[in-house]
């Protein structure tokens, strides 16, 4: 396990029914991070977070936070989790939810006030939740979720249900998390989109397995870009540059794909293609957008 | 401590509840009916010529422990599992720092203590019921000094008598989440309890049917019914906090 990361599990696999819904799960999530845990819907992402928080208990392997074995009250005091849309009763007051909480983490009621601040909802505290809106609730459930200063916040889909104002509200109040208040924040998302911005560390999932762990720069890196090369006859062209030994695609009508490769070599093969005759209308290399690579990585 | 927390935020979830309401309208309900049938029938109770406090205790014990308390007792405990099983809040519930024993015992001790508060209401209405009677209807004897021992016995006879039903019922209320199954099942096992509520064979098994047993005159049945409903409740209430321990929560 890694030493000082704040969420670690090796091995970790969750089964339904047989089938693995979690399956050999070797996370790593560096304390001081907004780590981004993606994955298409139905990746598995809410079973690790359930399994993360002690609701599912693992089929096997192991997971530590904090640097320690196991998920049990200790750990859990030092967590704030809103997992998936904010369950809070209905029947109470923001702050009477809120209190709820307190009582049961052993934090003294004056942070409240701060949470509700946080979160933009000191004016609505003695509201009834009922008359909420789904962006308070997701707001107050964050609000939840940060009380007693917590080192780790685990966000499952924060944003559902939230309209882009407060989406983007939640996006600035996430990213500024570790470095206003130490906070490391582990948020899963179907939307790369949405986590991109804020995350420094991405973790990909898909069908119950990880598929990529890392920053969104070596995600980038991971696949190379595209040199195009707009041209006559692309096919011709194309079979000449194989037999100079580049990996060369003819994309017709009038263009060209090679591997990226740097600007000595790429003037190399221009200078090849217009010596033999061919009109080269265009050069460009393609760098693959951040969700490409997201869309690449989890549909293979 | 744990549970002194777990209490305090259990009962701030009681607020402006149904089945915190619940608690004082129970018993009322009760107290309603057998004002109305003694005032109603005065001239039949008053042709005795004896004090009617036993009589009226054990009518007002009958209507409760026979018909309302079990249903009460289902009701109750599918509203307040209810609260959790709402939206799933268990999720988040069961992700605080809290060990689920402890939730269970809390969530075990509430019932308890609305049956303990709905029991005393009743008894002790039925003291204020007498003589409210006796001055509406002089005929009616309820002379003083007021049977308070008596109301203490049957209130804690009700809270003793039906922990058994308590601890098997709270455990099916929180094991299913639809509203239906714990009401369901509280409503079919008080109709069984009114089949077997006669039978020597199966009456003092039947845990629906332990408060009215404690009616018994024989001192043995009331012991049984007591000890029976004290033991069982202590295995039903471990089995099911066990279960409660180690159960995945889905959503």
């Amino acid at each position: 396990m890694m030493q000082d990361a704040i969420i670690s599990t090796r091995g970790l696999t969750r089964h339904f029914g047989g089938r693995p819904a979690v399956d050999s799960l070797d996370l790593d999530v560096p304390a001081g991070s907004v780590y981004g845990f993606l994955g298409p819907n139905g990746a598995g992402k809410t079973t690790t977070i359930r399994m993360l928080l002690g609701l599912l208990r693992p089929t096997a392997g192991r997971l530590a936070l904090f640097g320690r074995e196991g998920n049990g009250p200790d750990n859990r005091r030092r967590i704030g989790a809103l997992v998936e849309a904010p369950s809070l009763y209905p029947h109470l007051t923001a702050e009477e939810n809120l209190r709820h909480t307190c009582i049961l983490k052993g934090i003294p009621r004056r942070d409240m006030a701060r949470v509700l601040a946080v979160v933009g909802l000191a004016g609505d505290a003695r509201r009834l939740v009922k008359t909420f809106s789904l962006g308070m609730k997701q707001r107050l459930g964050l609000a939840s979720a940060l009380l007693g200063s917590p080192e780790l916040v685990i966000l499952d889909e924060p944003t559902n249900g939230l309209d882009p104002a407060g989406i983007q509200e939640m996006r600035y109040l996430l990213r500024d998390m570790p470095a206003a208040h130490g906070i490391t924040v582990f948020l899963s998302s179907h939307l790369l989109a949405e986590v991109e911005q804020i995350a420094g560390e991405i973790g990909i999932i898909a069908a119950g397995r990880l598929q990529f762990q890392g920053t969104p720069a070596e995600l980038r890196s991971r696949r190379r870009g595209w040199l195009r090369i707009g041209i006559d006859r692309p096919a011709v062209a194309a079979q000449l540059l194989q037999q100079q030994g580049f990996e060369a695609e003819a994309e017709p009508p009038d263009t060209l794909r090679l591997p990226a490769c740097d600007g000595r070599q790429a003037a190399a093969i221009n200078r090849l293609l217009v010596e033999r005759g061919f009109a080269v209308h265009a050069i460009s290399l393609a760098q693959p957008s951040l969700e490409e690579m997201f869309l690449d990585v989890t549909q293979n | 401590m744990i549970l002194a927390d777990v209490l305090s935020a259990e009962l701030l979830k009681l607020r402006r509840t149904l089945a915190f309401w619940m608690v004082p309208a129970a018993p009322l309900v009760v107290l309603l009916l057998t004002f109305l049938l003694f005032h109603q029938r005065a001239a039949t109770f008053a042709k005795s010529g004896k004090p009617l406090w036993d009589s009226l205790q054990r009518n007002a014990f009958v209507l409760w422990a026979v018909l309302m308390l079990p249903l009460y007792i289902a009701l109750q405990t599918a509203l307040l599992a209810g609260l959790e099983h709402a939206e799933d809040r268990w999720r988040n519930l069961l992700a605080l720092p809290v060990p689920r024993w402890a939730l269970y015992a809390v969530k075990l001790a509430i019932p308890c203590a609305m049956v303990f508060a709905s029991s005393l209401i009743l008894n002790f209405g039925v003291l204020l019921e007498g003589a409210l009677l006796a001055r509406l209807k002089p005929i009616l004897l309820f002379p003083a000094p007021l049977p308070w021992a008596q109301a203490w016995q049957n209130t804690l006879f009700c809270l003793g008598s039906s922990l058994l039903m308590i601890a098997v019922q709270q455990w099916v209320s929180l094991r299913f989440p639809a509203f239906a199954a714990p009401a369901g099942f509280g409503i079919g096992c008080t109709v069984a309890g009114f089949v077997l509520i006669n039978s020597q064979q199966y009456g003092p098994w039947w845990p629906w049917c332990l408060p009215a047993q404690v009616l018994a005159a024989k001192p043995d049945a009331v012991a049984h019914a007591l000890w029976y409903s004290g033991v069982g409740a202590v295995v039903a209430a471990v089995a099911g906090g066990i279960e409660f321990s180690r159960r995945d929560v889905h959503g």
